[in-house]
């Protein structure tokens, strides 16, 4: 029986589009290589980050309901967690409402482990990262609140993000902290309290040693990698790290 | 038999907190609190933990299981065990530890003060069911600050009132008796209202799903709606929404700038170095996205 | 230490007392609890309060005196229901949240043994936002408050209340407080049963203090069972849900009892089906299926939740098991209908007093306003009894015999104080639960006696200075077995059936109907 093919309409986010447009690369590149069909909509506008509905809260309402209606029917698939959590909160709204229930938004990370299967995936790797250990952080977003993302994802000792990491043949580094906020959605309000919060898990990072930190967010990424200097723990994308296993690119530019 | 971990302390004893090690069957319906005063009368007399009703309705018992904080009457430590394999117990975060499991509440009861939760000044309007509605979740709030425990914000920064609060704040603004709207909310604004960073944790762990986050962000919108709006937070969340409403999406590059302002924003000089350094350089101009119709 | 009032117990009686006391600018008043209020019995009210703000005070009073089975004291009935309506319209004036009907008003619900709809609710957590709303108006007040420190006993010399001992719980300090009036509302002592629904702090702490003192315990044996509490849980399903319509149904599907008969009415009948084989496994089955989710989750939101979380059902698919635990003590230090006691300055109100209101069996919705009308009048008392005198010179300070006491609990001594309290708690439900004969009662005394015996040689296992609970639940537990041997030699005495005290042995009433009065020179 033919195998039903991986396909998702593909939500990069404004900080994917924006600052982070390497992780964005790196996605479509592994996402071509794995065989999984990512459709681009052009029309996809922002989620909202949690911020718009405290400024006009109609606006925040119309966004995304526009979002899951020009996906046309395709699930879609976000590679930032701000993204994954303001979008699935306003689809559980909708629902509720009785529209979109059977439309979905999952994460990039849901749709390796859940759909592609990390069988697979070992399957597909071609330079396996054997000896590196990779600090694996979760954030806040992906993880809650949990009603939102309970189908897809434990909140309470998750190991999802481990698994991704082990089967690119790394050693996961597995932090209590790995779930502490990173501290990025106040980092303009109060830079050094943001600072405070990003430490708990670069510290933690720091001491055991780790060689990279993995990051599912992009905000994450820029609050570890540019908006702080004092833990020089090279932090990237987990598409790069995944394009790395998969031999299609020999290294991050910060390696 | 399960692992039981119970973080004690004893001031008068011990330099600082250590694990002490239990071996116990916990029942298949039994809570984590139930759990904890059978150790007691069996096996540790020493052991200190406030407990009142039993019920998840007075707040005493909040503690942080398994490095959540939960109200432990409401916990089934069969649950723990199976998700952890073990069950470790602490005091609830970001306050002073007294004895074993008892914290002093003193600077989390200081805040739920100071948002002065009574009426001085009242609207002599008469409360009508719907206005009822407004009020009832977040006075629901047990002040069991398991909420409070666990927020980074506040860890982060001692003037930030914290979750709870910020709902108890709320279940006054929205009381259609009080009479005090504007002066509630510039009280929140000088507490710090804006440092929360949506993680959620209070969400996560609230025993009555009170949703602070949710609360919090209401506030924030209540406050821009009253004017308060020379402030990061409302600067920050203004211009971002104002990008949305003309190109449907984030202009990552002049956001810095709409918040901080054309002084503050020269603060943030290294991280844009970094970003050059980095090759993470967010372009100064964007295409409106397809199809978005420019709104007001 | 010295203050003008003293208020033992920060629930919604001391709360209320301490608010109407406050309002002489020139007293000096503070809350002495060995919790924090918030965590006091109040809270875990649900269903509502009393008040005839649109019916007639007359009614309620009628109905007060036959749900209590004719054993009130008819001019503290007569008082109470007529301050009632009061009360609501100060709780509400401080901004307590009540639920509200279209037009505005204090929405209200039936309730048992009601011939008028009149119990003032606030969804099902009036309790809660009732503690709430007072705390918050002692914190506007800016009322002292001696937050978790344990109060070891009164000091009462030539008949007069000159202070108190009591424990800084945080540093394990004695000290004593010299106090020109003091007043009681420390709240019940369900802790003696095993079976119970309520806080682990209901322990009878300031019957004993008074009884100890000198004060007589008023029909004590009145202890009512509530008919619904969670099956293996002991959490209380609010007799709200009966005045929202739901039916108790026994394991032939039928219905056996009117669901709004009195409080002692029902929980005979349901532990009659259990006891005569037609209960569901110990049970009796609560059914709000047939409410509607509007109803259930509207109002009866926390007991959705409480079913939910504790009992895994969801009662909107499939009933609710539950059977009666001991909830409500009707019997108490003895008062009049102004809170006075037999000793000067020291006064009592909410459920550790008994002005007689409630008889032999309490209307549901009827102590939660007991609170707040006694509570004010206590108060109000005391203020007048402390601005006209002066503090009074302590002639002994109990100091050396209380901390040899706690030397002695420390350092000397081999039992297992938890154990004796295992075993009262059981003992006492065979005793002196809802069924009870000479039989049972003589041995419960001789088990009690017994027991006390063994406390006098307990070893606390804890000697830390700081927040030394196991040497609070000791001085918990001599308060526990005082009452305990009340209970049973006042229900032995009491040979009638009447309320809630229901002798297989004597099942009539006796005429003339009279209240006992224990006094400690037993």
């Amino acid at each position: 029986m033919e195998e039903k093919k991986i396909k998702y309409a593909y939500f990069p986010g404004c900080a994917s589009k924006q600052v982070a447009s390497k992780y964005d690369i790196a996605t479509r590149k592994a996402c071509e290589a794995l065989g999984i069909e990512l459709i681009d909509v052009p029309e996809f506008g922002c989620c909202g980050a949690g911020v718009v509905k405290e400024a006009d809260r109609e606006l925040n309402e119309d966004i995304n309901e526009r979002n899951f209606k020009v996906a046309n029917g395709v699930d879609i698939m976000t590679i930032c967690s701000t993204c994954v959590i303001n979008l699935r909160k306003d689809l559980f709204r909708l629902r509720n409402e009785g529209k979109f229930t059977d439309f979905n938004v999952k994460h990039w990370l849901w749709v390796l482990t859940e759909d592609l299967g990390m069988e697979k995936l070992r399957a597909s790797i071609k330079k396996p990262l054997t000896g590196v250990k990779i600090a694996t952080y979760y954030g806040c977003h992906i993880v809650r609140p949990s009603k939102f993302v309970k189908d897809h994802q434990k909140s309470d000792n998750p190991y999802n993000f481990e698994e991704f990491v082990e089967a690119l043949g790394a050693q996961a580094v597995d932090l209590p902290t790995k779930m502490d906020c990173c501290g990025f959605h106040s980092n303009l309000v109060n830079p050094k309290a943001s600072q405070k919060m990003s430490e708990k898990y670069l510290k933690d990072a720091d001491e055991q040693k780790a060689d990279i930190i993995i990051t599912n967010c992009p905000f994450c990424h820029m609050q570890f990698d540019i908006f702080q200097n004092k833990y020089k723990i090279p932090v990237v994308h987990m598409s790069e790290v995944l394009c790395m296993a998969l031999g299609l690119q020999k290294t991050a530019p910060y390696f | 038999m399960s692992k039981i971990k119970i973080q004690k302390f004893d001031p008068s004893k011990d330099e600082k907190p250590y694990f002490e090690e239990y071996e116990f069957d916990c029942a298949e319906d039994q809570t984590v609190l139930e759990m904890l005063l059978k150790i007691k009368e069996e096996v540790d007399p020493t052991l200190g933990f406030r407990h009142s009703c039993k019920a998840g309705i007075c707040g005493s018992c909040s503690m942080k299981i398994n490095g959540r904080a939960r109200l432990t009457c409401k916990l089934m430590a069969a649950d723990e065990i199976k998700k952890f394999g073990e069950i470790v117990i602490q005091p609830i975060g970001n306050l002073k530890i007294e004895k074993d499991l008892i914290v002093d509440m003193e600077p989390f009861y200081k805040e739920m003060r100071a948002v002065k939760p009574w009426f001085d000044e009242v609207t002599g309007e008469k409360v009508r069911p719907e206005d009822v509605k407004k009020i009832e979740k977040s006075s629901e709030c047990i002040w069991c600050a398991a909420c409070f425990s666990d927020c980074p914000s506040r860890d982060a920064s001692n003037g930030y009132l914290g979750p709870a609060a910020s709902v108890l704040a709320q279940r006054y603004i929205d009381d259609v008796r009080d009479n005090n709207k504007r002066e509630r909310l510039r009280n929140l604004l000088q507490r710090q209202l804006w440092m929360c960073a949506h993680c959620e944790k209070a969400t996560e762990n609230c025993p009555q799903d009170i949703e602070p986050q949710e609360v919090i962000s209401k506030l924030r919108e209540k406050s821009i709606k009253e004017g308060m709006i020379y402030n990061t937070g409302a600067r920050h969340a203004r211009t971002l929404t104002g990008h949305v409403k003309k190109y449907g999406e984030i202009v990552e590059s002049r956001l810095p700038l709409g918040a901080l302002g054309p002084f503050k924003v020269f603060k943030l000089m290294p991280v844009l170095w970094r970003m050059i350094r980095k090759w993470q350089i967010p372009p100064l101009f964007i295409k409106k996205v397809k199809g978005w119709k420019r709104k007001k | 230490m010295k203050y003008d009032i003293a208020i033992i117990g920060g629930g919604g009686a001391g709360l209320k007392a301490a608010l109407e006391a406050n309002k002489s600018k020139d007293l000096s008043v503070c809350i002495i609890s060995k919790v924090h209020p918030l965590r006091s019995q109040t809270c875990m009210a649900q269903g509502g309060m009393n008040a005839a703000i649109k019916g007639s005070v007359k009614s309620h009073i009628e109905d007060t005196i036959k749900g209590g089975d004719n054993l009130s004291n008819k001019k503290a009935v007569k008082y109470f229901c007529k301050e009632a309506p009061k009360a609501i319209q100060e709780l509400e004036d401080m901004g307590m949240i009540f639920s509200r009907e279209e037009d505005c008003s204090v929405a209200q619900r039936a309730f048992g043994g009601q011939t008028e709809v009149r119990t003032c609710y606030s969804r099902d957590y009036t309790g809660h936002n009732v503690i709430t709303t007072l705390f918050t108006e002692c914190l506007k007040n800016d009322i002292d408050f001696l937050n978790e420190w344990y109060v070891h006993s009164l000091i009462v010399e030539d008949g007069f209340v000159k202070g108190l001992n009591a424990f800084d719980m945080k540093s394990g300090e004695l000290h004593q407080i010299q106090a020109k009036a003091i007043i009681l509302a420390t709240g019940g002592a369900g802790q003696i049963y095993k079976n119970n629904v309520n806080a682990s702090i209901s322990t009878g702490d300031g019957m004993a203090l008074a009884y100890r003192a000198g004060c007589a315990l008023k029909d004590i044996e009145f202890v009512q069972f509530h008919p619904t509490t969670l099956h293996h849980k002991a959490l209380l399903i609010s007799e709200g849900t009966r005045g929202e319509g739901a039916f108790l149904i026994n394991k032939d599907g039928k219905r056996f009892v009117d669901e709004l008969a009195p409080r002692d009415i029902v929980a005979r009948a349901i532990e009659t089906e259990i006891e005569e084989g037609r209960g569901i496994n110990g049970a009796i089955h609560l059914d709000l299926r047939h409410l509607g989710e509007d109803v259930v989750l509207g109002k009866l939101a926390q007991i959705h939740s409480l079913a939910l979380e504790y009992g895994g059902i969801d009662c909107l698919k499939e009933p609710i098991p539950v059977k009666p635990g001991a909830h409500y003590f009707m019997g108490g230090v003895s008062t009049n209908h102004k809170c006075e006691t037999e000793i000067k300055g020291l006064y009592a109100c909410g459920e550790c007093a008994c002005a007689g209101i409630h008889g032999a069996n309490r209307l549901g919705g009827n102590s939660l306003m007991e609170t707040v009308v006694f509570g004010k009048k206590a108060g109000e008392m005391a203020s007048e009894y402390a601005k006209s005198k002066k503090h009074k010179e302590i002639k002994h300070s109990m100091r050396v015999e209380i901390l040899a006491e706690v030397e002695k609990l420390i350092n000397k001594g081999s039992e297992n104080q938890f154990e004796i309290k295992n075993e009262m708690k059981t003992e006492m439900v065979l005793a002196s639960g809802i069924f009870r004969n000479k039989g049972s009662l003589t041995n419960g005394l001789s088990c009690i006696k017994k027991l006390y015996k063994r406390a006098q040689n307990i070893n606390v296992g804890n000697d830390s200075k700081h927040y030394n609970m196991a040497l609070y639940n000791a001085f918990e537990l001599y308060n526990m077995l005082d009452i305990s041997k009340a209970i049973l030699l006042t229900a032995l005495d009491r040979k009638e059936s009447r309320g809630a005290h229901f002798r297989t042995d004597y099942p009539n009433k006796l005429e003339p109907k009279h209240s006992k009065i224990y006094y400690v020179k037993d």
